[in-house]
């Protein structure tokens, strides 16, 4: 495709369009100068389309701009109660009328050729998703980086939720500052926290209450759109946008996860953190979708490629495959797995191992870290974990059990799921966080994976404990040689997620193991021969 | 920002050599007052920490300095040993330059703060005031050679000859420290990581150079010691021991209301940039910091800015209360309160009592410690912080005894010691203790440092003398100073083990030198407790009139009485 000159575009800012109710939404034109109609990216977002400062991605004008060079109409909306749009902002609610309403307007508009394309990250890519599901538009492709869905009372509220509301409590978002961050954070106290900010936030509020929200339900079987999806090992919308890939048909559909957080998913950089982050860590997510839109109509295979972490190389993503092998490693103890200085262990033995039981006190006045670094350096003041995390602090905690496996003799390639089975139980309902870790040989542990859920514990005086199954989100990670692997286990991880709100008092959880029903953690890994071969390989696979 | 910098000029030594400097100048017209930063960590990274760098925003001109046989500095570097004389000569040739008005102080924590003590024991006459954070020049109780700490061979001193062992920095991560401790003799930790061999075991056999250049000064040199210094150190600072002891000593100088102490919630880095979160702990945003003290104190002497009010003599965070106080002097005025140490009715396991009442009953509590799995900080050598300590409580080679919950907020200022009864089937044990916080869920805080001291070193003459096996000896252990309340509700606990492995290298347990010992032996340790053996802790309880400053501005103080 033919690139134009950046600067030899034509805009029509403003433009009006009616809703179904009437209401005035607004939406930004470029292209490239000329008279021909062109097919139409269409972009909604909830952070003002022509903000002029970069510090949520790149300056709006300045990407638009771009992306029209490359022969298209860009559509920059502006959704319902944001930036020049009239109406009310509530997050999820409008986005399928008002995405349908924005289509029929640009299909007749002269500057499209009826062909519209949509995208987006973030909330912007759950108004693409409503849109590319929706059979009532014809949607051509859609590009999905890192789908934010409304949250599910049934897993521990993110703490990104608070940025999110805070960020669209009015038509322009704000300026981040430390400070109020810091105090509303500092108080532990999720409902005051709008309060102590200085800014009233019904939506914030409104995902405090049990049942927070009413969505728009989500179209799932209309499946047909092609589309890629695009998100992170690091991100907290990974497991958002793995499962909206996995909603879609075959054959219509690709993944990509590199080794990003959310931000590295906007701007395509691996972590700092990653020392040697390999070849093509580092990729322009617009550049790839303007290879994606060169190429959606005639591609047949499969796109999907994963990030290996661990190895730190681009491979296909493939799903079900036959090539792998499952180990089950069981959790023990002496009965002190607090901390990464305690007895706990992750054992290979297949035979049951003696019966033992790991407690700690989980207190929400001091929830568990979930990372060194000082808030400070942290644009989103630690809301939204954001890279590979050192877990040295959170291991350091004596309401955190870690269990940890002797160094893996040969390479272990995880290559499919990874669920964790506990016999947890606890005094009152809890949050559970898994930390699936690797410690490499100098004892330095970093973040593999999150894994999260809401323990309802019966008020029945129950006698037996359940079994709580905590799947993790998908991984592609190479244990190496000597690394060991690590499960670490806490009721919290502040402040990238709320603390339960409707607790103050301290809640004693405990994990048994052992015995005839052990608890375990089930890793799936690439079979020996297919690990071997993979590792003798020299050429990355780079989409 | 500056307005013009002078890169790498060379100061000339009296004894021919010269070391280099880059010279940041500010805005306006000179001569201005100066700041000088000696540093063996290369003078470039000095320059680019913002901390002190901005110094020139305020006006003054700021010189960083590479020490001798560093960076572009001629001659070898030997710890300490040219710091004196070097220090004399930089201050006073910097006080000559058209740019300087001659009035200069120095700045730097940790060695750099080093530099500043030994240019000040030369008494050059510009030197007006000096701030030296996380270092200090006071002897330790045991041995005041450079090599140990109360006799303990502080394995933490290889990587720090490590990362000055070239002309540059080496960065002391690159190597496995601990992995490389683990093995034995120590004396080829330097081989094994290919790092300096010769400055390895000269620190090993207590001569860091040709001749012993002690890190601590004379009685004399202390007392000479006027000029106006703001001594600075952390709770969780590695080097508070060292800083507060210095801050004592120096107490005997008849210039003692020329100084000044600041003492923050933070850990040895923390001088400079503390860190609001440590250890799970939040303490930011800070009314105080290292750099902000030390600017008070360059502008009342530098800018003869003396009717300026005068800080308190002491700035220091209470931990408990969390909260800054501005005390005439410090530690605050206390009485020895002793507490006699209970073992738990199980024995060894499980926490035992700390107690008021002397106990009648003789009582042995036994703990097996095996040197090849040693009790140890999670984050090795990397970390300070004021960790949970429990996972520690929990091993059978850590013994416990805690108060019961305080009823009143309890205040301690001081250093408490330990005085315990022991005997071991070795020729030969460390003692490490700790005091923590317990609050009411069981969550500790580390209260500073775990310090420790080995046997064979017990006697007044630092002498080694080994200890006869199965016979019962005293030892007195100096723990950690704080300045902490017990909350109503909390206890005090304390920790006792045998090693503080990486930090401190592990007792060979046998009559065999560390330095040379292949093998380590496992040994049974025990406290005695009960007439005629006496095991107790000593606690600097605040005595209950004290007298604080509301106003941290106001040399006028406010007495106040609190009742009891």
């Amino acid at each position: 495709m033919k690139s134009a000159n950046v600067a030899d575009i034509d805009t029509h800012m403003g433009l009006p369009l009616a809703g179904d109710d009437g209401c005035r939404l607004s939406v930004d034109l470029y292209r490239p100068v000329g008279d021909k109609p062109l097919p139409v990216l269409v972009h909604r977002t909830c952070y003002d389309n022509n903000r002029p400062f970069a510090s949520l991605g790149p300056v709006p004008h300045q990407r638009y701009r771009w992306l029209a060079s490359h022969g298209f109409t860009v559509a920059a909306c502006d959704v319902r109660g944001t930036g020049d749009s009239a109406g009310e902002f509530v997050p999820f609610v409008n986005e399928l009328a008002d995405g349908v309403a924005t289509l029929r307007f640009l299909a007749s508009h002269p500057w499209s050729n009826g062909v519209a394309h949509v995208f987006g990250t973030g909330y912007s890519a759950y108004c693409a998703t409503v849109l590319a599901r929706e059979p009532e538009v014809s949607v051509q492709s859609a590009f999905i980086t890192d789908l934010l869905v409304p949250p599910s009372p049934d897993a521990p509220l993110p703490m990104f939720w608070l940025l999110f509301a805070y960020l669209t409590h009015a038509r322009v978002a704000p300026v981040l500052s430390l400070a109020p961050f810091e105090a509303a954070l500092a108080s532990r106290n999720p409902a005051a926290m709008d309060e102590i900010l200085g800014v009233r936030m019904p939506f914030w509020q409104s995902l405090l209450r049990p049942t927070p929200l009413s969505a728009q339900p989500a179209n799932r079987s209309a499946g047909k759109t092609p589309s890629v999806f695009v998100t992170g090992w690091y991100s907290p919308h990974l497991a958002a946008t793995v499962d909206a890939f996995g909603d879609l048909d075959h054959g219509h559909r690709h993944l990509l996860v590199g080794p990003w957080d959310h931000d590295g998913v906007r701007t395509g950089k691996p972590p700092t953190e990653i020392a040697h982050p390999g070849a093509g860590a580092h990729v322009d997510p617009d550049e790839l979708m303007i290879s994606w839109l060169d190429r959606f109509d005639t591609e047949t295979g499969s796109l999907s490629r994963a990030f290996v972490t661990g190895l730190n190389r681009w491979e296909p993503l493939s799903f079900g495959a036959a090539e792998t092998v499952q180990h089950c490693l069981q959790l023990t103890s002496g009965g002190a797995a607090n901390t990464a200085g305690g007895d706990g262990m992750l054992s290979c033995e297949s035979r049951p191992q003696p019966v033992s039981t790991d407690r700690f006190l989980a207190d929400p006045n001091h929830p568990v870290p979930w990372t060194s670094a000082d808030l400070r350096e942290i644009d989103t003041f630690g809301t939204t974990p954001r890279a590979t995390i050192d877990l040295y602090e959170p291991e350091c905690c004596d309401d955190v059990l870690v269990y940890t496996s002797v160094p893996v003799e040969e390479p272990l390639i995880v290559a499919g799921e990874v669920t964790a089975a506990l016999l947890v139980d606890a005094d009152a309902d809890s949050d559970l966080f898994l930390f699936l870790g690797d410690v490499d040989a100098t004892g330095t542990s970093t973040v593999v994976s999150t894994a999260t859920t809401r323990l309802h514990i019966s008020t029945a005086a129950a006698t037996t404990i359940a079994l709580t199954t905590v799947r993790f989100p998908l991984i592609r990670h190479a244990f190496l040689r000597g690394h060991r692997i690590r499960l670490s286990i806490s009721a919290s991880m502040y402040p990238a997620f709320t603390p339960r709100a409707q607790r103050s008092a301290p809640i004693t959880l405990s994990v048994q193991h052992g015995g005839a029903h052990p608890s375990t953690l089930t890793v799936t890994a690439l079979d020996q021969p297919t690990t071997v071969q993979l590792l003798r390989k020299k050429d990355s696979v780079w989409p | 920002m500056s307005a013009r910098t002078i890169a790498n000029l060379h100061i000339p030594l009296r004894d021919g050599g010269h070391v280099s400097c880059d010279v940041l100048l500010p805005q306006g017209r000179p001569p201005w007052p100066t700041v000088i930063f000696r540093t063996p960590y290369m003078r470039r990274y000095g320059l680019i920490q913002p901390e002190w760098a901005t110094l020139v925003d305020d006006g003054y001109a700021f010189v960083v300095v590479d020490t001798r046989g560093r960076g572009d500095s001629s001659g070898s570097f030997q710890p300490l040993h040219s710091d004196h004389a070097d220090g004399y000569d930089v201050v006073e040739w910097c006080a000559i330059q058209p740019w300087s008005n001659g009035m200069i102080g120095m700045v730097g924590i940790s060695y750099d703060a080093a530099t500043q003590w030994f240019a000040a024991r030369a008494h050059p006459p510009h030197l007006r005031c000096i701030a030296p954070f996380a270092d200090g020049i006071a002897p330790d109780e045991h041995r005041g050679a450079f090599r140990s700490d109360q006799g303990m061979t502080r394995i933490w001193e290889a990587p720090w000859l490590y990362s000055v062992s070239g002309r540059t920095f080496q960065a002391p991560e690159s190597v496995s420290w601990e992995s490389a401790a683990r093995q034995l003799p120590l004396r080829g930790l330097a081989e094994r990581t290919g790092s300096n061999r010769h400055a390895w075991n000269r620190y090993l056999d207590g001569r860091p150079d040709q001749e012993v250049v002690l890190d601590s000064f004379t009685a004399d040199e202390i007392r000479a010691h006027t000029i106006p210094t703001l001594v600075g150190t952390g709770w969780w600072d590695s080097a508070q021991g060292v800083a507060l002891r210095t801050w004592l000593a120096i107490q005997d100088s008849a210039a003692w209301d020329n100084f000044r102490l600041l003492i923050g919630p933070w850990d040895h880095q923390g001088n400079t940039t503390p860190r609001r979160r440590l250890g799970g702990h939040e303490f930011g945003p800070f009314r105080h910091t290292g750099p902000g003290e030390a600017r008070r104190l360059l502008d009342t002497h530098l800018r003869g800015d003396e009717a300026a009010p005068r800080p308190a003599r002491a700035t220091v965070y209470r931990t408990g209360r969390n909260e800054w106080e501005y005390l005439p002097d410090w530690p605050a005025p206390s009485t020895p309160q002793r507490l006699w140490l209970v073992p738990a009715p199980t024995g060894g396991d499980g926490d035992g009592q700390l107690q008021q009442v002397e106990p009648d009953a003789t009582d042995v509590v036994e703990s097996r410690f095996d040197p090849h799995d040693p009790p140890m900080p999670l984050g090795g050598l990397s970390r300070e912080a004021p960790l949970d300590t429990r996972y520690l409580h929990r091993r059978h080679d850590c013994l416990t005894y805690s108060t019961s919950p305080c009823e009143e907020p309890t205040n301690l200022s001081g250093a408490p010691e330990l005085h315990l009864t022991l005997s071991t089937t070795g020729r030969s044990l460390d003692l490490v203790a700790w005091l923590c916080d317990v609050d009411a869920t069981g969550r500790t805080l580390l209260l500073g440092p775990p310090n420790g001291v080995r046997a064979r070193y017990r006697c007044a003459d630092n002498s080694s003398t080994l200890v006869t096996p199965d016979e019962p000896f005293t030892l007195t252990l100096r723990l950690a100073f704080l300045h902490h309340t017990v909350l109503p509700g909390h206890a005090l606990r304390l920790a006792v083990t045998w090693s503080w492995f990486p930090w401190l290298s592990r007792g060979t347990g046998s009559a065999l030198d560390e330095a040379d010992a292949a093998e380590l032996t496992t040994t049974t340790n025990r406290i005695h407790v009960g007439r005629p053996h006496r095991s107790f802790l000593v606690l600097p309880t605040e005595d209950p009139l004290t007298v604080t400053a509301t106003d941290q501005d106001t040399a006028s103080l406010v007495t106040r009485k609190v009742s009891q």
